[in-house]
């Protein structure tokens, strides 16, 4: 079906040059309702160049908001002091001998979760840098973690701020070290657990460099015992063998090969897996999930004496005694593979183009990949400014997952929102809230996953909500998006003019026939607000108008409310 | 005669009409037969669940998570297994499971699984769902062939998915709902709401090229036929407790109250995680158990709910494949092979645990590693589908497929 449409718009394409605010749909979370004309007078050739040397767009005001509304730490040790697990505490406390917390300053680890959901709301929101942040959505499913699994919602912060976003839009190879180096991933895949057989137990070989002074939850006298072992690196004496074997864990080497890198049509093989589970030994995380309340609690480190110095062969390449130099050579080697760039290739197109990915473009971004070494900007400048990507732009063939659908609506109501409620309500219920997807290949991308019945009733009765303005942390200004007059005008504009207006703000020229009359049959059932007593003269509007500006809990005409909800609704927003 | 939108306004339908009446009102299947299938995405360790605890190669390969035998003393009963038979034993958490299996309504099928060898999570449970292992072109599930491979009349509620997503294992020709919530499908917010909905139906029927025209479609006409048989005030019946703040169980509960509505159902299926016990998996008690305990109990809580009516209903359940046989080194297990599959109620004969063991010694192991699989899960559901839904055509369900002799498990 997908590719019959996309023939269709290529034989049937309009001639009016692409607009910068349909790139601005695909590329990103849609133009601000009052940036639309302005973004409708723009090439799409134009924004895209824009917006990939993102860098150059001010963003000093999306960057205040956050500040202004985000309120968590940044490190994952303030981050574990602040939102601490019940049953970390509980250790922490029974080391130290006290049995009644210190302070009750805490908050629940949910509370943290939630804030990081609203925090990337936020931000897609309110950033001009769209297409940078479409990136990091892009690459926050590519390579997945779940907060609810042990100590990973700390590391988010580190994960998405110190990983994900300083590549985005860099090179690949760079993206694909920071995150085999996170705490985050480290954790999610289970590699903190990855060692060489009958390898020490963490606490007996703490890294040199890890900080063990002033540790909240750790004895004076333990952290002697525990510094001076560590500075030794001696292996654990023969009375103290540790009970069971500790040992390898393939959990990341799998998915690494399969949903990070080669794809799992990609030419490995099980045995590939268990000798590159071998190469990651010793990339571990120190005191995850925080217990010891220290101010390295939750760093990723690497562990010599953890790691298996024997040889390993992988993909036919052998790798010995390197240490962690290893994993570095090994994620080179799969970074520049070409069914890496073939993987990375039919992902972007299936994201920004079609759910159907044509095979001639995916030819030539992977060879783009191919040629830069894995540069993503000059990837995805080829892939946005190709002819068949702007054609089934044009289609309207994607559909927005749930994420998009609350961004954009979002944006094209110049909404002020605090991403708690939106969340909290609408993405939970619609299935697609950031950081909980629980398994490895991230959010699916396919319309077919995200539009069965159920799912279609949330999406329009998020777009009621909002229009109705009754989402917590979140307001919409109705009197601002179709102008004073028309909010405050008693109920005088006629229904077409109206719809019209709003759907100018939202859509642009792309509203059907069929949903344009829909909508205005559809406000002869509401009734508007009260004609002026005096007859409605143009005189008397103005002063109504005036009056309503002046009266702060003056509601405008409901017809507004309604018809932005229905349009937020309409098939045609459900498209990007 | 009256038609199904004239019965509708009439208000004939719902929790007071007769449920011949009902049935034949929503174009009825021709049998009352139900097909309950449950996945357990994430590859669950079924040599944690049914366990041969007569084999020492077991425990041998097991230091840390095996589950003690129903006879170790050393250990507290309630981490023991429960004896299933002279070879077998069930996982402790799935106590509230053991006594349908006593009861000769439950049986497990042991070493099953699918020849296709990946031990990656999505290619293994796509090829589990379309039914077509090793081959990724096939579009559909396996379980909307088997729809259009059965009598029944043009009703989306022949097929419901109680799922984030629309499965793959449902997705094909045949219509089908697929919701997370019940209440997700109504629109609430009194008149408005009415209003609203039916505006939003008409902007979609005149959306005529639209990929979203049909499943908005569907749910106007979904949510109006619900609520007139008052579907979403049911309440769990016999005393049913489903497990609480669980969407696993919620969702069995309300693929009960969709069959007690008699709305038509006719295949139902959802899904529960939480299976990849990669790291400290635990044993008698432990992150698998708990696990275990939930999923034992929602299947308990949907058959004490169903009552009479699963003599009507079979249920299956399976996972994309097994795990490690030996333990790996953060107590955990890695990616295997063989699994369980379990089948209950209507025509089964339970209280056995089918199939031919393979056997856990070094050469006995597929790859050296895991659990040889010696039942192809689509015999299991070949059988299934012809004997308790008497579907024609099975080699349409499941293509290039011929099945081996019978199990006897049905």
């Amino acid at each position: 079906m997908a590719p019959c449409l996309l023939l269709l718009a290529l034989l049937g394409a309009e001639s009016a040059p692409a607009s910068g605010a349909l790139a601005l749909t695909r590329f990103g979370y849609g133009p601000r309702g009052s940036q639309r004309a302005a973004l409708e007078r723009t090439s799409w050739s134009e924004v895209i160049e824009k917006q990939l040397a993102f860098e150059r767009i001010d963003d000093a005001a999306a960057t205040a908001l956050l500040t202004r509304l985000d309120d968590v730490p940044a490190s994952p040790a303030e981050q574990i002091a602040r939102f601490p697990k019940p049953s970390m505490l509980q250790k922490g406390m029974e080391r130290m001998g006290i049995d009644r917390m210190p302070v009750a300053d805490v908050d629940k680890p949910g509370e943290l979760i939630q804030a990081l959901q609203a925090r990337r709301v936020v931000r897609a929101v309110a950033s001009e840098r769209q297409l940078y942040e479409a990136m990091v959505e892009f690459w926050l499913d590519h390579f997945n973690v779940f907060a609810r699994k042990r100590g990973v919602m700390y590391a988010i912060t580190a994960y998405e701020d110190g990983a994900v976003r300083p590549h985005a839009l860099g090179k690949f190879e760079d993206l694909l070290v920071a995150v085999a180096s996170s705490s985050a991933m480290a954790e999610y895949l289970d590699n903190d657990d990855n060692v060489r057989p009958n390898a020490p137990w963490p606490m007996q070989a703490i890294p040199d460099d890890v900080d063990l002074r002033a540790c909240k939850y750790l004895p004076e006298e333990r952290i002697e015992k525990l510094t001076r072992r560590a500075s030794k690196n001696k292996p654990a004496k023969p009375g103290k063998e540790p009970k069971r074997e500790r040992g390898i864990n393939e959990n990341y080497a799998r998915e690494l090969l399969e949903l990070h890198t080669l794809g799992v049509d990609g030419g490995y093989t099980q045995k590939d897996v268990s000798e590159l589970a071998r190469v990651f030994t010793g990339w571990t995380v120190f005191d995850p999930e925080g217990s010891l309340g220290c101010k390295d609690s939750g760093r990723a480190v690497f562990v010599p004496e953890l790691h298996d110095g024997g040889e390993k062969t992988v993909l036919g390449t052998v790798l010995a005694g390197a240490g962690r130099d290893e994993g570095l050579k090994v994620l080179h080697m799969l970074a520049e593979h070409p069914a890496t760039a073939r993987f990375i290739a039919t992902k972007l197109v299936r994201r920004f183009v079609n759910d159907a990915p044509p095979a001639a473009l995916v030819d030539k971004v992977a060879a783009r990949f191919v040629a830069t070494h894995g540069d993503l900007r000059a990837v995805m400048k080829t892939l946005a400014l190709d002819p068949l990507t702007i054609a089934a732009a044009r289609a309207h063939v994607k559909v927005k997952r749930p994420f998009d659908l609350v961004v954009s609506s979002l944006r094209a109501l110049d909404a002020d929102t605090d991403g708690r409620a939106v969340n909290k309500r609408f993405l939970g219920t619609l299935n697609q809230q950031p950081y909980a997807w629980q398994t490895p290949n991230g959010y699916p991308e396919e319309a077919g996953r995200w539009t069965n019945v159920g799912a279609l009733t949330q999406r329009l009765k998020f777009g009621i909500a909002l229009a109705g303005n009754t989402i917590q942390g979140t307001a919409v200004d109705l009197a601002k998006l179709v102008g004073a007059e028309m909010a405050y005008g008693g109920g005088n504009a006629p229904a077409n003019e109206l719809v019209d207006t709003i759907a100018a703000r939202l859509l642009g020229a792309g509203v059907s026939k069929g949903t344009r009359e829909t909508i205005i049959a559809a406000l002869g059932d509401v009734t508007p607000a009260a004609t002026p007593p005096d007859g409605g003269d143009q005189q008397s509007i103005r002063a109504n108008v005036k009056d309503a500006l002046a009266d702060k809990n003056r509601t405008p005409d409901p017809r507004v409310a309604r018809a932005v909800g229905l349009l937020l609704g309409s098939p045609e927003f459900q498209h990007r | 005669m009256l038609d199904r939108r004239q019965l509708l306004q009439a208000g004939l339908l719902g929790a007071v009409a007769p449920s011949f009446l009902s049935r034949l009102a929503f174009g009825a299947a021709e049998s009352n037969k139900v097909l309950v299938v449950v996945m357990l995405r994430g590859a669950v360790d079924g040599l944690s669940v049914v366990v041969p605890h007569t084999e020492d190669a077991y425990y041998a390969a097991r230091p840390t998570i095996a589950i003690p035998r129903p006879d170790d003393a050393a250990k507290p009963e309630s981490e023991r297994l429960l004896r299933l038979d002279d070879r077998f034993g069930l996982h402790p958490a799935m106590a509230p499971l053991h006594a349908a299996f006593m009861e000769k309504r439950l049986a497990f099928v042991h070493a099953a699984g699918s020849p296709a060898v990946t031990r990656s999570h999505f290619d293994a449970q796509d090829f589990m769902e379309s039914g077509t292992p090793d081959k990724k072109s096939t579009e559909d599930g396996f379980l909307n062939r088997l729809l259009a491979a059965s009598k029944g009349p043009d009703n989306p509620l022949r097929a419901i998915a109680v799922t984030n997503a629309m499965p793959r294992i449902m997705s094909g020709d045949v219509k089908s709902v697929v919701f997370t919530r019940l209440s997700d499908l109504s629109f609430g917010g009194g008149k408005a709401g009415i209003a609203a909905g039916t505006t939003f139906e008409a902007m979609y029927a005149a959306a005529v090229q639209d990929a979203l025209r049909e499943p908005t479609g569907e749910v106007f006409d979904v949510a109006r036929k619900l609520e007139k048989a008052g579907v979403t005030k049911m309440k769990p019946e016999n005393g049913a407790v489903y497990p609480p703040n669980d969407a696993y169980g919620r969702g069995l509960s309300e693929i009960a109250a969709l069959i007690k509505a008699d709305v038509g159902v006719q295949v139902a299926f959802t899904d529960i995680g939480g299976w990849d016990t990669h790291a400290a998996q635990g044993a008698g008690t432990g992150q698998l158990a708990r696990r275990l305990e939930v999923f034992s109990k929602g299947l308990s809580a949907f058959a004490t709910d169903l009552g009479k009516r699963m003599d009507n209903v079979v249920v299956v359940a399976m996972s994309e494949f097994g795990r490690t046989v030996r333990e790996n080194g953060s107590r955990g297990t890695d990616h295997g092979h063989g699994n369980f599959m379990l089948v209950a109620h209507g025509a089964v004969k339970g209280g056995q645990v089918y199939g031919k063991w393979p056997g856990l010694a070094e050469d006995q192991l597929f790859e050296k590693r895991d659990l040889a699989v010696t039942t192809d899960f689509r015999d299991v559901l070949w059988r299934v589908a012809e004997k308790h839904m008497r579907a024609a055509r099975l080699e349409t369900v499941f293509p290039g497929f011929k099945p081996a002799g019978e199990l006897g498990f049905i």
